[in-house]
């Protein structure tokens, strides 16, 4: 009376996502999400893709920043959508960083953790922890996609086959560059015993190692090419890019995740639980 | 006999520290085995060893015949493990369930398994409840539920009764015995009149190995009788004159041990009660062979290794 691998991975996905909607620890982070996107689109995506919709703004488009190619955003079907896609580069991966960091650290903890592993192996529940994480960080992706899509229609779009196969575009994307993040915070959780300690770790990790590579690049110019393979390397260049032009810069993130998680499963089968 | 667990030559440190040091051990199928010892011992470093919660430095662990933490023995092995609980945000019903269906039982299945281990552990009234809302004795038993799921054939209990209140200590001791018909229970506990009542064999550990195993049999030959009131005093002379006693000792104020000739007074006990009826001494117990607790901390305990 076994449970098949790939079932059990989707019942532990399952508990995660039940969780986003069943414990209050779930709806403060839906709350925060819907405060914090509320905020971006009502202040920041609502005038800027009104500016946007000028079309003399074509004439003067150019870069922001210098890493924001204005020109790249105009290519897009509604600007409401180029401007969600910006933010949920950014944003996304931050919030990969600080919702997945207990996908082990909190049950180890509390003990839960023996309960489960007397039942299933230790690789099938980090799997199904992680393909929960993705399933409630991609479940909060859509929601607030959704929301950009109703402010795009509330402002004039139409609805068309274009709009919604960029939405679906941006939302494969943008999930795909989530994963070695969450990876990452997989990883952080074998090690650490808490979430905050997790979080930590990972800040210190993401910032302190291109510190490292600049300053190993100002003595051996060789190592510079070590800098595209940090997580979410690949994400200035995806900003100025639209999704359906080219898949290949999302190799780098899904091998970095298939790493992460490989050292994750090598970690959590050696440690004391 | 079925060996249910078979380890050799086991050895488990922390730090600098031998918990377990060239343990070797075997249990079969049977009655309950009690695993007792100090604090320290290594009893809940053995359970976590035998549950794959951690790896031993050295030797070999095999459950059911197979390696410990193996997922094969799904269902076939539970355990309460030490200070596990479970997620406070979530009910019940609905987190034993969870562990069912990983178990491989199907939804209804789950349903049928959760409303049995829940009624035996008197908390079917708080199957809808959140964890959080419960009590620990209430939590310790939710623990202990999760561990009878499927009628496991070996069940691995450390610690069930600490924090229980009498009347659920003592639920859970029948039930232990009811369902000791099906499966082999191992306890670790240091409640020995708990286990005098449960266990068959009682495995002492001490500093790492099993220094003792005592078989729980009816001793014939020797009695302990525990008394209600101290004023049996000045009748002990007559009580030595009693037909087959070999010697008499006195344990503690109100607890006697009496040696006989099993063999020449083979009804010995029924005149101890009919002599303690004649001359009006209230006793609260009677029983055969030495206490557990003297089985394991005086001579007489055969040593293993």
């Amino acid at each position: 009376m076994h449970l098949p691998a790939w079932s059990q991975l989707w019942l532990l996905s399952q508990i995660e996502w039940q969780r986003l909607f069943l414990t209050r620890r779930g709806w403060l982070t839906i709350t925060a999400s819907f405060l914090l996107w509320f905020v971006l689109l009502r202040y920041l995506v609502m005038p800027l893709s009104q500016w946007m919709l000028d079309p003399a703004i074509m004439e003067g488009a150019e870069m922001v920043a210098g890493w924001v190619d204005v020109r790249q955003l105009l290519l897009w079907p509604r600007p409401e959508l180029s401007l969600f896609w910006l933010l949920a580069l950014v944003l996304s991966p931050m919030a990969a960083v600080l919702f997945s960091a207990g996908q082990i650290c909190r049950d180890r903890s509390r003990g839960t953790l023996r309960l489960y592993c007397l039942r299933i192996s230790r690789s099938s529940l980090l799997l199904g922890r992680f393909l929960g994480q993705l399933l409630v960080q991609g479940t909060l992706l859509a929601l607030t996609l959704v929301a950009s899509l109703a402010l795009a229609f509330w402002q004039g779009a139409a609805l068309s086959l274009e709009l919604l196969s960029a939405a679906l575009f941006c939302w494969v994307f943008v999930m795909l560059c989530l994963l070695p993040f969450t990876a990452l915070m997989s990883l952080m959780s074998v090690w650490l015993n808490s979430s905050r300690a997790a979080v930590s770790l990972a800040i210190l990790v993401l910032s302190v190692l291109p510190a490292v590579l600049g300053v190993l690049a100002y003595y051996w110019p060789g190592v510079l090419p070590l800098f595209g393979w940090l997580p979410g390397a690949q994400i200035p260049a995806l900003m100025n890019s639209l999704p359906w032009q080219s898949w290949a810069p999302l190799a780098l993130p899904v091998g970095q995740a298939l790493l992460l998680l490989a050292l994750s499963l090598y970690s959590f089968e050696r440690r004391g639980i | 006999m079925t060996v249910l667990v078979d380890c050799q030559g086991l050895s488990k440190h922390f730090g600098h520290k031998a918990v377990l040091q060239q343990l070797d051990l075997q249990i079969h199928v049977g009655a309950p085995v009690a695993l007792v010892g100090a604090n320290g011992a290594g009893k809940t470093t053995l359970l976590s060893v035998l549950c794959g919660y951690i790896q031993p430095d050295h030797g070999r662990v095999e459950v059911l015949g197979h390696q410990a933490g193996s997922p094969e023995l799904s269902g076939r092995l539970g355990a309460l493990p030490q200070d596990a609980q479970f997620d406070p945000d979530f009910g019940l019903a609905r987190q034993l369930q969870w562990l069912a269906r990983l178990q491989g039982m199907s939804v209804a299945k789950s349903r049928q398994e959760t409303e049995r281990v829940l009624a035996l552990v008197d908390l079917t009234a708080e199957a809808g409840s959140k964890v959080a809302q419960l009590s620990h004795g209430m939590r310790k038993r939710l623990a202990i539920a999760q561990a009878l799921l499927g009628e496991p054939e070996l069940v691995l209990l450390d610690e069930p009764t600490a924090g229980l209140d009498p009347l659920h200590a003592k639920a859970l001791r029948d039930c232990i015995q009811r369902l000791s018909a099906h499966c082999t229970f191992v306890i670790s506990s240091h409640n020995l009149f708990e286990l005098e009542q449960l266990c068959g064999t009682v495995l002492m550990l001490e500093q790492g190995r099993i220094q003792q195993q005592v078989a729980q049999v009816s001793q014939s030959g020797v009695l302990r009788l525990q008394l209600c009131q101290e004023n049996y005093q000045p009748l002990l002379p007559l009580l030595e004159q009693l037909p087959g006693l070999v010697s008499l000792r006195k344990v503690s104020k109100l607890q006697l041990e009496l040696q006989y000739d099993a063999e020449r007074a083979v009804d010995f006990d029924v005149l101890l009660l009919q002599w303690l009826h004649q001359q009006g001494i209230d006793y609260r117990q009677l029983s055969r062979g030495p206490s557990l607790e003297q089985q394991l901390f005086q001579s007489g305990a055969r040593p293993t290794s």
